[in-house]
């Protein structure tokens, strides 16, 4: 009884949609600066702030290549490819 | 009607001379199928669809209003005009619907631009970096609408700036993808978003 509670349960609990995760912001802002990443998640990432508030962070596409994503103090974004 | 019993008489009378009893039969039903398409024509002109050719009969009917009285104007098919007047009470709501522009015009939505940024800013729907890029995009494209400005060229170039805007809005719709309802305003608002463009100067 408990299962079949919890499966109905589960089946209409409504669909949230989740917070956009760290991993798909950055292939996402990858992919709109227009870098190639091969699918919507990266990985590996390792970021890096200055005394001056700019950021770095480095990712690794699910196609294998290395990005860098460089956001300055005011805001801007900008995209390298690292390999 | 008449002329088609008459015409099955004498076709039946002509057969019976001759041996063809099986060609009289397929006349006769040819002649009884006739009939039927007679008949049936004839009750479509006679019957009550005859009361759709009504307007024939009135073939003009005008209205015109003076004052308080609404005279009608109705010209028959003998050419002769019968005018009939007849008092109206006309109300002032009548009067005031009609003379109220602004009450024909259908209202559209208000945008507000400032609410579309805001919520731009609070959706969830797109990632913290995601919105710098945009934001960066955003900037960048102002500031070649300000360049065209200073150099005096923003009409020549405004074709190329509306397709730069249209690329724009439509990453920004893509990527609201699980934020249907802003992107739908974003999407409405597209006109007043391109136009707040043109009008903003730094």
């Amino acid at each position: 009884m408990k299962i079949i509670l919890t499966a109905m349960a589960l089946f209409f609990l409504p669909l949230q949609a989740h917070a956009v995760t760290m991993a798909e912001d950055i292939a996402t802002t990858i992919m709109l600066r227009g870098h190639p990443c091969g699918g919507s998640t990266a990985s590996q990432i390792s970021e890096t702030r200055d005394g001056a508030g700019n950021r770095t962070i480095q990712a690794t596409c699910p196609n294998g290549k290395r990005y860098q994503v460089d956001v300055s103090s005011d805001g801007r974004v900008t995209v390298k490819p690292l390999n | 009607m008449f002329t088609l019993f008459t015409l099955r008489n004498s076709l039946t009378m002509l057969y019976m001379n001759g041996s063809e009893i099986v060609s009289l039969k397929v006349v006769s039903l040819l002649l009884a199928l006739l009939m039927v398409a007679g008949c049936a024509k004839h009750v479509e002109t006679s019957g009550p669809l005859m009361s759709s050719s009504k307007p024939k009969q009135e073939t003009a009917t005008s209205l015109s209003k003076k004052g308080d009285e609404v005279v009608e104007s109705k010209q028959s098919d003998s050419g002769a005009t019968v005018t009939t007047s007849r008092a109206k009470q006309v109300s002032k709501e009548d009067l005031s619907e009609s003379q109220d522009p602004a009450k024909s015009v259908i209202k559209t939505p208000e945008i507000n631009m400032d609410e579309l940024v805001e919520r731009l800013k609070e959706t969830e729907a797109i990632g913290v970096f995601t919105k710098l890029a945009i934001r960066s995009d955003v900037l960048d494209f102002k500031t070649s609408i300000d360049s065209y400005r200073k150099k005096g060229e923003l009409e020549r170039y405004l074709g190329h700036l509306r397709d730069h805007f249209d690329g724009l809005l439509l990453k920004i719709l893509a990527l609201l993808e699980r934020d249907p309802s802003l992107s739908k305003d974003i999407q409405h608002a597209r006109e007043s978003i391109w136009r707040s463009f043109l009008e903003a100067k730094s």
